[in-house]
């Protein structure tokens, strides 16, 4: 676990602590002394604490490291190990998620109808919408609109002359940064054999944590994986402007773990959006606050609402590429009353073209 | 049978609520379910009030944070009296007494501490999830609970819908 994740080249100039949005607002978080402490060698108390899962993997830590360390592939090893001793961490939403994760490890998920997009199940093309039906369920009350999202998708696909296969189901993430590495083989198994039979060449993703998931813990994925924003930006498209102000989110997975920031601006850009940048952007964007469906609580609730400032400071629209991350803004916004809108990347570019 | 049906008496006790701040969001679902909880706006605070508590575990069941507990004096769940031989979590509600109830084959649910994450895990397990209506509300669970349809329509999704059953 150290070797793999460099924690010895560690030199304890403590920037990771310095930039963590945990630590900046809970001063007892650090990741610099986490990895201090587990180089003595690990010991109980870090492992049967709750500190463990206060990580949000958002990556801002490994940008400022100089010397490389990991903490990321650290966090998720530390996690495997505080599993095997029953230290679970407090998940959110009643644990909704993790037995959903079970559910679809096992089962099959009845297909719920898209309301415009037009679907080919034998297409060469696949449209992987992970959980988007179930947090669409979960989170209307807060105006998150999941289905809108895979439907926007497929019409926009339909629009540029593709007919796509669709299939929704986990990918495994949680169950990976959380630590659940049965759960994780389980599912990617799954997707890895669906993959095989469908005989799809190629996969698309609106889901930033599905697409990483594919790209970076798939080693025997071959087909060719894209995320919706960077199939768009390989398009034609216009739009006009309008007169409101936007500004874009980057998801952690897609920016910082898998380099994506310009496709989703580019594509902005094309439909005739002036992208404001916020305090914080591309390599140093501030995370939403929540990741794995683990640990919500005042602390993720803070940095949600430094990022709605420096959102709302810049721009009258928060667009965002992820629909987690749309659905912790929109947690926060159903509470606080702010002069901000948040949209997905492809509902405002479906609005635009189509 | 339900507890209460059963004809046994019901041992009350008071478990009065207590807040864990440094895990609470103020996300105000409490607020919005018991009179016990106010939302101090300028110190962006959740306030208790213990004394209204009737300790029925409401607000520590819907608390999406987990910061939410009643205090017990053995620092246990209370494990009821009134059906001999059956392990019987339970809070004092001022109702009754049910919490949930874990059998082989099923699990028995009270509608108002219905708990998703449980009950979805449950009837992947391959067990019968059931929840029993408030003996002393007059209201249908369909039109009142949010959670009890939302598992539905998850459980819809699953293919296991008919693993759900209210009574």
């Amino acid at each position: 676990m150290i070797k793999k994740s460099r924690a010895y080249y560690c030199v304890e100039c403590r920037k990771c602590s310095s930039i963590c949005p945990v630590t900046r607002v809970y001063g007892k978080f650090s990741p610099a002394s986490i990895v201090e402490r587990s180089l003595v060698g690990i010991d109980d108390e870090v492992l049967e604490s709750n500190e463990v899962w206060k990580c949000l993997s958002c990556g801002l830590c490994h940008e400022v490291c100089p010397s490389g360390v990991d903490f990321l592939s650290f966090t998720r090893e530390v996690r495997m190990l505080a599993r095997e001793r029953g230290n679970t961490g407090i998940p959110t939403h009643e644990g909704v998620f993790e037995s959903i994760e079970h559910l679809m490890a096992e089962g099959e998920v009845a297909p719920p109808s898209l309301e415009h997009g037009k679907t080919d199940e034998d297409a060469d093309t696949l449209y992987f919408a992970g959980c988007l039906p179930f947090f669409d369920t979960m989170f209307r009350e807060v105006g998150f609109n999941g289905m809108k999202i895979a439907d926007d998708v497929v019409r926009l696909l339909n629009h540029y002359g593709i007919t796509p296969a669709v299939h929704y189901g986990c990918c495994g993430h949680d169950a990976l940064w959380n630590g659940d590495m049965k759960l994780f083989e389980k599912l990617r198994k799954k997707n890895v054999a669906m993959v095989k039979e469908r005989g799809v060449k190629k996969i698309i993703f609106s889901c930033p944590e599905c697409y990483r998931t594919f790209k970076m813990d798939y080693p025997e994925m071959n087909a060719e994986l894209l995320h919706i924003s960077e199939f768009l930006a390989e398009q034609k498209m216009e739009g006009e402007a309008d007169d409101r102000e936007y500004t874009y989110h980057d998801p952690c997975r897609l920016g910082r773990h898998l380099g994506i920031y310009d496709a989703p601006r580019e594509v902005l850009g094309r439909i005739g959006v002036e992208v404001r940048e916020m305090e914080h952007h591309h390599e140093l964007a501030v995370c939403c606050g929540t990741a794995a469906w683990m640990s919500c609580d005042w602390k993720s609730e803070e940095i949600r609402k430094e990022r709605l400032d420096e959102a709302e400071k810049t721009a009258d629209i928060l667009i965002t590429a992820c629909p987690k991350c749309q659905i912790h803004f929109k947690c926060t916004l159903s509470h606080e009353k702010r002069d901000l809108e948040v949209k997905d990347l492809v509902e405002l570019v479906a609005e635009r073209i189509l | 049978m339900h507890p209460m049906e059963s004809g046994q008496s019901i041992a009350y006790k008071q478990f009065p609520v207590a807040l864990d701040e440094r895990v609470c969001s103020r996300c105000r679902i409490c607020v919005s379910l018991c009179e016990c909880f106010t939302y101090d706006e300028a110190d962006d605070r959740i306030v208790v009030n213990s004394i209204s508590c009737k300790g029925c575990g409401i607000c520590v069941a819907a608390c999406p944070s987990s910061a939410l507990s009643h205090i017990y004096d053995d620092g246990m769940f209370y494990e009821s009296r009134s059906v001999p031989g059956e392990e019987m979590i339970a809070f004092d509600c001022s109702n009754c007494m049910y919490l949930w109830k874990e059998e082989p084959e099923r699990i028995v649910f009270c509608e108002r501490r219905f708990d998703m994450g449980k009950a979805l895990r449950s009837a992947g397990e391959g067990k019968e999830v059931v929840v029993k209506r408030c003996l002393f509300s007059d209201e249908k669970i369909e039109e009142k609970s949010e959670k009890v349809r939302k598992t539905q329509a998850l459980l819809r999704m699953c293919k296991l819908e008919e693993r759900l059953k209210v009574e």
